[in-house]
Formats: C-alpha cells, structure tokens, sequence
C-alpha cells in the first residue's frame, strides 16, 4: 500500500482505532472479571454482621476441596458425557441429514427452513418442549408408549434416564447447526473426484468413505471444536429439564456453579468456574492438536 | 455425474427426509396446538386436532395479551429492546476490529500480531458465562447497572463481540483491497474507506451475522440470570421461571415459548438464505 510519509501517523491511529472499541469491551468484560474470578476464586466470602461482603484470602483451599469433592468430579463428569455423546450424535445426524439434503428431492428450501428452527429457539423453552413431547400420560408419543409399553418410563427418577432426556433436547436443538455447516461443506466440495470415481464404477459407500468425509474433514474438525466449546457451557437444558436431579445426576459443572453461587459462596464459586475453564481449554487444546491437526492433513 | 436413482431408493430418501421433518415439527405442532387448549383438555391426554378432537380456546393467549399483559409487556419489551441494540452494537464494534484485523498490522511489544489479536477474541468464546460472571455482577451493582437494560445490553454486546469478530473476518477477506486502495488515492481516510466501500460491499455478510448475534442475545439465559433480578427480566428468564411459579401450566407455557419463538422462526427464513449462500463455511474451516 503506497502512503505518503506525512500521512503515516495519522494512519496508523486511524488504523488502531478500528480496533479500540472491540479491545476496551473484551478488557472491561472479560479480562478484569476472569482476573478478578481468580483472586476470588482464592477467597472465602462471607457476610459480616453489618451485612457486607467479607473476603478472607484462603490459597488455594477452594480448589483443594473441590478436587477431593465427588460432587465437583460427577458434575464433571456429566457435562463430559452431554458434550461427547451430544457432539457425536448431533454429527453423525448432521451429516445424514445434510447428505440427503444435497440429493435432488423436491421441497428444498422447505426443509432447509424447517430443519434450522430449533436451534433458534432459547434452550430453556427447548426444555419445556421436550418435557410435553416426552410426556407419555398427555403429550403427542402416549399411544404409541403405550402400545410399546414405556408409558412409565420414570424421566425424571432415573439418572441414565435424565441424562438421555438432556441429550435428547441437546441433540435436537443443536443438530441444525451441523446441518447447515455440513450442508455448507457439502455444496463447496469439488466435482470431480465424483467423475473420476464413476468412471471407475466405485459404490456409493466407497465414494462417501474415499472422497466426500476426507474432503469435508476441515469443516468438519472445524464444527466438531466449536460445538465441543459451546457444549461445554450446557446449563439452561438441564437446570428447566430436570433441575439437575435426580441427586445430581444431570447437574452439570456450570449448573453446580449456580447454585454455589446462590449459596452466597462467591469463592467456591469462582473456584469451580476456573476448574471448568482449565478443563474446556484442556479438551480443546488436544481436541485441536491431536485430532483436528491430522484430519486437516489428512485432507490436505 | 449422479447416477439415476431407482423408485425405491427415491422414496427411501423421501421417508428419511420427512422422517426427521417429524422430529423437528412434532415437538412445535404440540406447542401451538397445546396453547390453543383449555387447562381440562391438556390433561385430557393426547388430543391431536383443533375442532375435532377438542374445542380451542384463546384462554391462554388472551392471559398474555390482555388480561396479564402489563405482567408480561416488561419482559417483552426488555428482551426486544436488549436484543437489538446489543446486536447493533455488537456488530457495529466487532465489524469495525474484524476489518482492521484483515487489512492492517498490528504490533504491540512485537509479539502482540494480528493472529494473536484476532485468536485473542474468538478464544473469548472458550469461557464459560459462569467464569467471568460473578466479578460483573459486582461491579454491576457497584456502578449501578445491576438489573438494569443497560447492564445487560453491555454484557451481551461483549458476549456477542467474538462472534461478529470471527465471521466478519472471513467476509471482509473476501473483498478486494484494490477498491479500498482507490479511494485512498481520491483522498479518502481509513475509516472513509472502510465507511463508503466496504460496508456497502458486507451489507449481506453484516445482516447475516446480525441476525445470528440477535438470535444469540434473544435466546441468552445464564447471564441475564445472573445479572438481572426483576427490572431487567428477559422472556428466556420468564420462561424458566414458569417452573417454580405455576406447576405444570402447560398451555400458559406453551404461549410464552410461542411468542419468544416466532420472531426468530421469521429470522430462520432470512437466515437459510445467506447460510445458503455459504456464508460461514469459510470461517469454519480456518
């Protein structure tokens, strides 16, 4: 780019100015809290008499019990299996339903109308949704849970039971999204690999196995991270699904940071949440350098 | 290039593909047609049609329309008036980071580049709400923007801010720097530019991801829960609440999932659109 040597400096604020705004928002909301989420996180809060906030620094005891706490490490656990048995489901769903969608059938755009609105839809009316659908004494699937006999299937009694009804209202939100992304990646993918494996007589399995999931395996790696990072975050599907019950079977770690934190106990809570991020950048981390690095070579 | 298909096959995709239409549009079907019942009908086990199967009435949708309305107007109004001028927000100031980000070079203490910078703010969406949530409800109430339509306007603003940041990158990326490059010649300034060419060439890419970020802040729980206690409420709020306060009032419920729904159903026709026109693959893929 040809400026004027006078003209630099000015163009070099200007050029800095674009990128001000967006820099003081992400340090006011973001860097000071997750700074000050870690001083808290070091502290144990009360209430005086007075009714103030106290914060008394305590090292690192918080985490010290939450990691000797069976109920940190289950909740932990739970949002481990939302996420990977979510992400996996909304995948392999995402690519069937995106596959058919590239197949001439009539009423196109209908569909792809059709199969985007879930995921518009807050997650927590996803949950009373999936609660009336489920609901095998009045809700739409009664005559056949009856006919099947699972009319008394005990939703809310039993933990794998919950956990699946989470999954269920995850997958269904959320396989929209891998649609439209795979869809995407489909309709950009080149012809004539296509050609040439017709030419050679090559079975449709063999050209989806050969060609079309290597050639789509940088959107898919790409899709596959982000929706692990966002599922990470699950707390409205369960905290209006089943309240984290039974016991806390459903409870997720951020849901487990909710009611900490309405506990009074800002520490804790803090704590918890650092825990949380350490483990979202950990699976990230290897997500994208063990698997995502390899596909995207895989694919050239 | 594609084989022809048998009739079996074609009708086999056909089954697949209104199988899953099924899937999404039970659930939604029940929703309006449980709104439309009386308290007694919902509990009357499966009823299927309107007229036939059991008389509708407007019961619950005259409850949040009229006679409870002054109730709910407040977190209707909090949610569309929240929602939007976030979103403009949002994509006014993330557009403007974005599209410095592709075209200029930052350095800060040399090792502060723009991969670092623009890593920087996607990796905000890494962060769990709960992990920074807490010192903004403290400083929230601090500065007095607790339960207020400005304190979460800010919150979502910068919550959103990654998002228009990511996918605006991969848009302006696609624009040729040549147009910009003439117009600093006839004397035109960075941002004039940036105001007069390239804006008007991202006006697809810019109402896309508007309209993702406005379905994003629509739809936001955790953090208006948070940061919001009765003033400030939004409809996601209102809704989850109707756990604790009603017991199982499904039609009630059904209407208020019903109204928070249908602008972003509006929004999904436009949307399909510029997702169809590839509009986030690139950014997928990088």
């Amino acid at each position: 780019m040809k400026t004027q040597n006078h003209s630099n400096t000015r163009n070099k604020r200007s050029e800095f100015g674009f990128l001000l705004p967006a820099l003081l928002i992400v340090l006011v909301m973001s860097v000071f809290p997750l700074i000050s989420s870690l001083v808290l996180s070091l502290t144990r809060s009360s209430f005086s008499a007075a009714g103030g906030l106290q914060l008394e620094f305590v090292g690192f005891a918080n985490y010290a019990n939450l990691l000797s706490d069976s109920r940190f490490w289950g909740t932990l656990g739970n949002t481990l299996i939302f996420v990977f048995v979510g992400v996996a489901l909304q995948y392999a769903l995402g690519l069937g339903i995106a596959m058919l969608l590239t197949q001439k059938l009539a009423g196109q755009t209908f569909f792809r109308v059709l199969f985007l609105i879930p995921m518009m839809i807050t997650p927590v009316a996803v949950a009373y949704i999936m609660k009336m659908v489920l609901n095998f004494q009045i809700g739409p699937l009664t005559p056949l849970a009856k006919f099947f006999g699972f009319a008394d299937l005990p939703w809310f009694a039993d933990a794998s039971l919950s956990r699946l009804l989470v999954i269920i209202g995850d997958t269904w939100q959320w396989t929209p999204f891998a649609i439209i992304i795979l869809l995407a990646g489909l309709e950009a993918l080149p012809h004539e690999p296509y050609e040439a494996a017709m030419v050679e007589g090559a079975t449709p399995w063999q050209m989806f196995t050969q060609i079309t999931f290597p050639l789509l395996l940088p959107v898919s790696s790409g899709l596959v991270l982000i929706r692990l990072v966002e599922a990470f975050k699950i707390v409205d599907m369960p905290i209006v699904l089943t309240g984290g019950g039974p016991g806390i079977a459903t409870e997720t770690t951020s849901l487990f940071a909710y009611f900490t934190w309405r506990t009074f106990d800002q520490g804790k809570t803090a704590a918890i949440a650092y825990l949380l991020v350490i483990a979202v950048t950990i699976i990230a981390t290897l997500y994208n350098n063990l698997l995502r690095k390899r596909a995207l070579e895989v694919a050239g | 290039m594609k084989k022809r298909r048998s009739i079996w096959q074609t009708a086999s995709l056909y089954a697949l593909l209104w199988g899953w239409a099924v899937v999404v549009f039970l659930p939604l079907y029940w929703t309006i047609v449980t709104s439309l019942k009386s308290r007694r009908d919902v509990f009357n086990g499966p009823l299927y049609l309107p007229f036939i199967q059991f008389q509708p009435v407007l019961d619950a949708w005259t409850r949040f329309f009229v006679t409870e309305w002054r109730y709910f107007s407040a977190q209707y109004l909090n949610s569309i008036v929240i929602a939007l001028i976030s979103s403009i927000l949002a994509v006014a100031i993330g557009s403007l980071a974005s599209y410095g980000l592709t075209r200029f070079k930052y350095f800060f203490g040399g090792k502060l580049r723009n991969r670092e910078l623009s890593f920087y703010f996607i990796s905000q969406r890494i962060l769990p709400p709960v992990a920074i949530v807490i010192p903004l409800f403290i400083l929230f109430q601090t500065v007095k923007l607790f339960d207020t339509q400005i304190g979460l306007i800010i919150a979502y603003t910068a919550f959103n801010l990654p998002i228009v940041v990511w996918l605006m990158q991969d848009y302006f990326a696609g624009i040729p720097v040549e147009l910009e490059e003439s117009a600093y010649i006839d004397g035109c300034s960075r941002f004039g530019a940036f105001w007069r060419i390239t804006l008007p060439l991202s006006t697809p890419g810019l109402v896309a991801t508007f309209l993702f970020v406005l379905v994003f802040a629509w739809n936001e729980y955790i953090i208006a829960l948070f940061l919001s206690q009765s003033n400030a409420q939004t409809m996601p709020i209102l809704i989850a609440a109707q756990n604790a306060q009603r017991g199982p009032e499904w039609e009630a419920i059904s209407v208020l999932t019903l109204v928070t729904i249908l602008p972003v159903c509006i929004i999904a026709v436009f949307l399909e659109r510029f997702i169809s026109r590839g509009l986030l693959v690139g950014a997928v893929k990088g």
